[in-house]
């Protein structure tokens, strides 16, 4: 002890500004405190030192220069206590009343701490510290805030959600303090007063909660959900340059009216539940669940981390803990990133398409070709290699998990549900699999049509579903995969499933369809994809399916996709949407039609064959039509459209390509197959945009331009002409 | 030594923060600044290069600003490195920890150009 003491006074501090020399100096104290825990003067002096320091630390003090004369006398003082026990008292009296004439006034001096403690756990400064800094006017800087903020925000949501199931989760609450945090720090800085107020409540509400003073209950996630819409909100104004007055005010006042009032239970935090770090030693098997209430109790009374204590305990060794701290780390690490623009990854991308072109195009070339040297061979192979490991990272680098599109799906489940009475939750399955983010957004939309049919019409309420001895909570299953060159989407409720009588009945009403038609129950299904199947409401009273289906499935198809329906009465419904990776590049079947070669998707193709002669044949009225097995459909020229002069005019010479639309097939007819390829889709620029039939241009392997065909465009030119 | 020959780590996980302090210290004449995106993207940084001033948020995933000083600390190459705590008011209590953990000062944010200079002439030996 006396060599602490000899440590203490022989001055670790240069003055009151010299932080890193307090720091030191409080060490001492700790130390100190820790050998002589019981003295109870020693304590009482060491807290008064630590009292002015914090002062100083924190510039809340009204005379730093007398501060400081009074820790130096303070620390000199303590220099009288050098044995153990009570005597120290008289010793500790003598000091304390030493220095009074020094100080000011004891008593004085603590009120004075202990009210600025307060002030400075619960009070905003928001106006004195805003005003302060207001150079900073930059309109670019404002535009990536905004960027940033809204990115922050989505993440939000999403753990939000995550605690709403798992509400002790602090690493979660930590990970929604974050961006607020961030947020209100940067709104300072630009002086955008009302976020910076609206994030800084929330702040506090979830800084309470992160101390545990404050239960993460429904009514918490809530408000925390309400603040993010109001600042994503207040984000939107300020990007469109609104000067954010219209919306804020009363919205902003409304809500922080709400925050204030919304007072922190401390009894209502005493139920938060064992650390994650617990459970995943559970699963490991390090831990018995029984054990970790002792635990955490342990842990608590110590203020050690969990995993610590369980090492302590000897329950667990540290490799354990470790491992099981890396496995609760690991959804939270994200890769280090650089932001981009995206017109450059495009740029990008598509020289790339066009560096693969003009390599085949070099390589295929037949004076190329006639080479026989191996060198050159094997470093054509090896320019091969490179190129399409190019072609791959260039792509993936404009991949992103759909996980972002599901979490917020998450969200529209629960706000449905609640407004709707019922219970539903929605899980999900492979959101790590990466889309084009060009298409994220495209499939936005569909996905929420659809994801709110389940809930409206699938889902049932939690009586109806009870008595069907069904969980009454519904679950819809949101899953993402991927196969071959497309990814495949599946949205599947365990609802009530379709009724293809009622939808029947309906489109007939309607008049999409006649009485006279026979459908099995899967064609029925379709019907609701149909424009004019329903109306919102009129669906609603018949509980039918089909609110903007149409919609759904025009965005799927411009988006070159399928949907299907799967349904079982009383068991749920499944939609399945199968899309194309990216949108930049198509899998297409090469054709020959006459002189030219055309690409068809090979998403829109069901089948190509050859038919014999019989199978052809013409009906008065309806033209030509081919059998394919059972089926009968119409036959579809190609070379009709395109004014080629056909290698083969006889269908049955010719080559098929049975293609789906609608309830209907059609056999388009073509010369014959010449590969299958990756191609990257070119525009065809403005002037061509509304070409029936076209929908692009695609560069081939040989340098030359072949058309990529536009398969619903040619079968609605067909329609139309034989009307 | 003047500021535009010291070279700046800048740690914050905020991109816009990040810039923002950027600029404030550009208007300081600094012209060497590095930024990493936490407490782990700034070690890979000092274990490459001489960093002469670290200006840290405290608030960061995977290691946060306290976690990151304390590593600094306890390196010998680098535990005299001055070290700017960069935190928000309601925050300002913690900052006891941070001194007890050697910090060599601290700031609140917002702040402005000025303030900025006025803590960087207590830490940095002129």
């Amino acid at each position: 002890m006396e060599k602490i003491l000899d440590r203490l006074v022989n001055g670790v501090i240069d003055g009151p500004d010299d932080l890193a020399g307090i720091g030191e100096c409080l060490n001492i104290l700790d130390e100190l405190e820790g050998q002589n825990g019981s003295a109870g003067a020693l304590r009482k002096e060491i807290e008064k030192v630590r009292l002015i320091f914090k002062r100083l630390i924190l510039e809340e003090s009204s005379d730093p220069n007398n501060d400081w004369l009074m820790i130096q006398n303070l620390l000199g003082s303590l220099k009288n206590f050098s044995g153990p026990g009570e005597a120290l008292g008289s010793a500790a009296a003598e000091a304390v009343s030493g220095i009074e004439p020094e100080s000011a006034c004891e008593t004085g001096e603590e009120d004075f701490f202990a009210s600025a403690a307060i002030d400075s756990g619960n009070d905003i400064f928001p106006d004195q510290e805003v005003t302060e800094s207001t150079e900073l006017q930059d309109p670019e800087l404002l535009k990536d805030f905004i960027e940033e903020a809204k990115e922050h925000l989505s993440t939000i949501e999403m753990n939000m959600l995550g605690l709403e199931t798992n509400p002790g989760d602090t690493e979660a609450i930590n990970a929604v303090f974050r961006p607020f945090h961030s947020i209100k720090g940067v709104a300072g800085f630009l002086n955008l007063s009302e976020i910076h107020e609206l994030s800084h409540e929330v702040e506090n509400l979830l800084d309470s909660a992160r101390s545990g003073k404050l239960a993460v209950t429904d009514s918490v996630i809530d408000l925390v959900l309400v603040a993010t819409d109001i600042l994503k909100g207040l984000l939107e104004e300020l990007e469109s340059g609104q000067s954010g007055r219209k919306v804020a005010s009363p919205v902003v006042k409304g809500f922080l009216e709400k925050v204030k009032t919304f007072g922190g239970d401390p009894a209502a935090g005493a139920g938060i539940p064992v650390r994650k770090v617990g459970t995943i030693l559970v699963e490991h098997g390090v831990l018995e669940d029984e054990t970790l209430p002792d635990i955490a109790q342990k842990s608590k009374v110590e203020g050690t981390k969990f995993g610590e204590a369980a090492i302590e305990e000897g329950m667990a060794s540290p490799r354990e803990v470790s491992k099981a701290l890396r496995e609760q780390r690991h959804n939270i690490e994200t890769a280090q990133s650089v932001r981009i623009d995206t017109r450059k990854l495009d740029n990008l991308v598509d020289m790339v398409g066009e560096l693969v072109i003009a390599q085949s195009m070099v390589l295929q070339n037949p004076d190329i070709k006639k080479i026989k040297d191996q060198k050159l061979q094997k470093d054509c192979s090896q320019l091969n290699r490179i190129t399409a490991e190019i072609q791959r990272i260039s792509m993936s680098m404009r991949m992103v998990p759909i996980k972002n599109t599901f979490q917020k799906m998450i969200r529209l489940v629960r706000d449905l549900s609640r407004k709707s009475g019922k219970e539903a939750q929605l899980k999900m399955n492979g959101e790590d699999t990466e889309i084009d983010r060009n298409m994220v957004e495209e499939i936005y939309e569909p996905l929420v049509h659809m994801i709110r049919n389940s809930v409206d019409h699938g889902i049932e309420m939690p009586e109806e579903r009870t008595k069907a001895g069904k969980d009454p909570m519904g679950t819809i299953l949101i899953s993402a995969e991927q196969k071959g060159g497309n990814i495949v989407i599946d949205i599947e409720d365990d609802g009530r499933g379709l009724d293809a009588r009622k939808i029947r009945e309906k489109a007939i009403e309607r008049g999409i369809i006649s009485e006279l038609d026979q459908f099995d129950d899967k064609t029925a299904y379709d019907l609701i994809f149909h424009p004019g199947f329903s109306t919102k409401d009129k669906v609603t009273e018949v509980s039918g399916r089909g609110v903007g289906m149409d919609v759904v499935k025009k965005c799927v198809e411009g988006l070159r996709g399928k949907i299907e329906i799967v349904s079982r009465p009383g068991r749920g419904t499944s939609f399945h949407m199968k899309l194309p990776l990216t949108m930049a590049i198509i899998d297409g079947m090469i054709v020959q039609i006459g002189a030219e070669r055309y690409i068809v998707p090979t998403i829109a193709l069901k089948e190509s064959l050859k038919v014999s002669r019989e199978a052809y044949f013409t009906v008065q009225g309806k033209g030509e039509l081919v059998k394919v097995r059972d089926s009968i459909m119409p036959l579809i020229r190609l070379h009709n459209y395109f004014n080629e002069e056909p290698k083969h005019r006889a269908p049955w010479e010719g080559l098929l390509l049975v293609v789906i639309e609608g309830q209907h097939s059609y056999c388009l007819l073509a010369d014959e197959i010449v590969g299958r390829q990756e191609v990257v889709i070119k525009s065809l620029g403005s002037l061509f945009e509304q070409l029936p039939g076209i929908s692009g241009g695609a560069i081939l392997g040989d340098g030359k331009i072949a058309l990529i065909i536009d398969v619903k465009g040619i079968i609605s030119l067909y329609e139309d002409s034989s009307k | 030594m003047a500021y535009k020959d010291l070279t700046v780590l800048i740690v914050d996980d905020f991109v816009t923060m990040r810039r923002i302090v950027r600029k404030i210290l550009r208007d300081l004449d600094f012209q060497n600044i590095i930024e990493a995106e936490d407490g782990m993207a700034a070690l890979e940084v000092l274990k490459t290069t001489k960093v002469d001033l670290i200006v840290s948020d405290w608030n960061m995933p995977r290691m946060t600003g306290l976690e990151l000083l304390k590593e600094v600390r306890g390196a010998d190459n680098l535990k005299d490195t001055p070290f700017l705590m960069v935190t928000a008011e309601a925050q300002k209590e913690n900052i006891v920890e941070a001194v007890k953990a050697k910090v060599s000062n601290y700031i609140v944010k917002p702040f402005t150009a000025a303030t900025l200079e006025e803590k960087l002439a207590k830490i940095i030996p002129r």
